[in-house]
């Protein structure tokens, strides 16, 4: 009796002990020695790359979240600790530094990027007429980057009125959070066809899932994209290096694998003096 | 499989299940003893999370912290940094999205006490505190292990208000169910099944071993007569 | 029994057709109330009890006054010492026998109370119940 009484109290103590224990002892954040990246969505696979070699070359981490240019930037705003921000559009950077949130002289014209169409494998989309495929009628879903805040997205919905196209698929849009969900939706078939990043359609993963075909330059905004080391990161020394690692050679040749167009002057000569604000 | 989101919720729903032990016991003791004809406004906020879109929550929850609200501005003077997007930040935020799964199971178990023995314990002269402590809480413990482990579930899957508050920071606020949407939305279908299948198996044994005690409090052991 | 007179002068509306009123005066020793089903003989208990609270009225015991709606006293139930057997016992299924027992004398010194304890359990020869659950004992011994 007393006994059972005894072993139910052992049995709590040892739950609440074990629940102690668990707590102090599973890691808590990360230590100093890393930089903390928030990175345009268009990036996820490019990046990914690029983080490794500098890991491996430097033996310093790099932690990487992704998501729409727009979302980090009012994250940002109100106090996100990441140390260094790579927008895809230039504004967004801008605005940054013309809020005192980034480091003075540290914005870099990273690369351009560049939107496509694609399509799943087994789509019978005939892509070669470029932005008229969209007026197909057998089309349920077109998905685009949500244009509020996702710069892939503006693009698309401009290249979209450029071919005086845009109000008549409207009704069919699928918005993705960031340029990656909506190639998340198009590649699992959730919709038809799809505006994404040259960089995504060029990744393995949908590589060799679909095809795609490029939209003319001239028919949207040209994607500037660029970083800046922010001004409340703990790790300038850590963050303005990996910024220098970006242009080299190596990196360089990296990106435009993913294709991106990197600005010819990697070496150096993209640093633009952020004091006087556009 | 991603061990430091893993590692991170579960320290954050045992933190949680800490505070709304302290917190939400006395909060579902007064909803079930108080005879206070505006009580039904209580019981409507405590259970708003139940019903509100977590994205509503979130921004709410985000306005009250952030570096504008009285709130933010005290903790930054403290710490020298914002509430969002911490770790902190995320458990105050989870307490809120949690609170019902918490009180309403306690307060539904206090209730359920036989009024005669809270009326004998009074006239016995304990005091109400007293007669919480010594007859109510004993007799009403499966409402309170419940309560627990139920807002302990929760917190390991919600999404949507840890996203908005947390900011997917990795190894800070990246949670197990925000990872495994990373995990989606990269392609990474394989990684992102593995982490779901095992957040699925966890909250499942965890239930399954609530209802299983709730029989008899502790059924691992045959009551002997 | 000290206390002397229990003096009890109540209103109590407890529905829209039925107001409970109830005045009479009980000396020391016992006094039995009588009344069909309905009429509120509980209620009264309870209201000196202090677990239920009249309109209007007054209840005094001796020189200690429990209840006074003019003068806005209402005396806690935890502090009128009484003792009240419920009709169902409401003895606490999850204490042991002594436990039970001891719950109303708690703030007494460990042995005095289970000395006072012990005399009464051997008064009603139970004494070797001390140890088992309410539930583990039979209906009479209860």
């Amino acid at each position: 009796m007393a006994d059972r009484k005894k072993r139910a109290r052992i049995v709590l103590r040892a739950l609440f002990a074990l629940a102690t224990f668990l707590y102090l002892w599973l890691p808590a954040a990360a230590g100093a020695a890393e930089i903390k990246v928030a990175a345009a969505a268009d990036l996820t696979f490019a990046f990914k790359d690029v983080a490794a070699r500098f890991q491996k070359e430097t033996g310093n981490n790099v932690k990487l979240t992704y998501g729409s240019s727009g979302n980090f930037f009012a994250q940002i705003q109100n106090g996100a600790p990441f140390d260094l921000f790579f927008s895809a559009d230039v504004g967004y950077a801008e605005k940054l530094a013309a809020a005192g949130l980034a480091e003075p002289g540290s914005m870099y014209e990273y690369a351009s990027g560049k939107i496509v169409i694609w399509a799943p494998t087994a789509s019978k989309l005939d892509l070669s007429r470029g932005l008229a495929t969209l007026l197909d009628p057998g089309i349920r879903k077109i998905a685009i980057a949500n244009p509020q805040h996702a710069p892939y997205g503006t693009a698309a919905v401009a290249a979209m009125r450029h071919a005086a196209a845009y109000d008549k698929i409207k009704s069919k849009l699928v918005l993705g959070e960031n340029i990656s969900q909506t190639a998340q939706f198009v590649q699992s078939g959730n919709a038809d066809v799809g505006i994404i990043a040259l960089s995504l359609a060029l990744a393995p993963a949908m590589k060799n899932n679909g095809r795609y075909v490029e939209i003319p330059a001239a028919d949207y905004p040209p994607l500037v994209q660029a970083g800046v080391v922010l001004k409340s990161s703990r790790n300038k020394g850590l963050a303005r290096q990996f910024l220098k690692f970006l242009k080299e050679p190596g990196t360089v040749a990296l990106m435009e694998r993913y294709g991106f167009s990197i600005p010819q002057d990697a070496a150096g000569h993209n640093e633009s003096n952020v004091s006087a604000p556009r | 499989m991603d061990w430091s989101a893993i590692f991170l919720t579960v320290r954050l729903a045992l933190l949680v299940c800490a505070i709304l032990l302290v917190v939400g016991v006395p909060i579902a003791w007064w909803l079930s003893f108080t005879r206070w004809r505006w009580k039904f406004l209580v019981e409507s906020i405590v259970a708003l999370p139940l019903v509100l879109p977590p994205t509503v929550l979130g921004f709410y929850v985000l306005v009250a912290m952030g570096s504008n609200s009285p709130v933010g501005r005290w903790y930054q003077s403290l710490t020298g940094h914002g509430l969002p997007f911490t770790f902190e930040g995320l458990a105050i935020a989870s307490v809120i999205y949690s609170l019902p799964f918490a009180v309403q199971p306690m307060a539904a178990g206090f209730s359920q006490v036989d009024r005669d023995l809270i009326n004998a314990s009074s006239i016995l002269g304990a005091s109400r505190i007293r007669t919480f402590i010594r007859i109510v809480l004993p007799l009403s413990i499966g409402g309170v292990v419940t309560g627990l482990v139920l807002s302990f579930a929760h917190t390991l899957g919600e999404f949507g208000v840890v996203l908005m508050v947390g900011g997917n920071i990795p190894g800070v606020t990246r949670t197990v169910s925000i990872a495994i949407y990373d995990q989606a939305q990269a392609l990474d279908y394989a990684g992102a099944n593995r982490m779901a299948l095992l957040l699925m198996a966890f909250s499942f044994v965890t239930l399954s071993i609530t209802y299983a005690l709730n029989r008899r409090i502790w059924a691992v052991w045959p009551m002997h007569r | 029994m000290r206390d002397g007179r229990l003096s009890v002068h109540i209103a109590y509306r407890l529905s829209n057709s039925f107001t409970l009123e109830a005045q009479f005066e009980a000396p020391a020793g016992f006094t039995m109330i009588l009344g069909p089903s309905g009429a509120g003989k509980t209620t009264i208990l309870n209201c000196i009890a202090g677990l239920a609270r009249p309109d209007a009225g007054r209840i005094s015991l001796g020189a200690r006054v429990l209840f006074d709606s003019d003068e806005r006293i209402d005396m806690p139930v935890a502090e009128r010492r009484l003792g009240y057997v419920s009709q169902n016992l409401a003895l606490f299924p999850h204490l042991t026998i002594a436990q039970n027992v001891q719950y109303g004398i708690a703030r007494m010194p460990a042995d005095e109370r289970r000395a006072r304890m012990m005399t009464m359990l051997e008064s009603f020869r139970i004494a070797h119940l001390i140890a088992r659950k309410p539930g583990q004992i039979s209906g009479g011994e209860r």
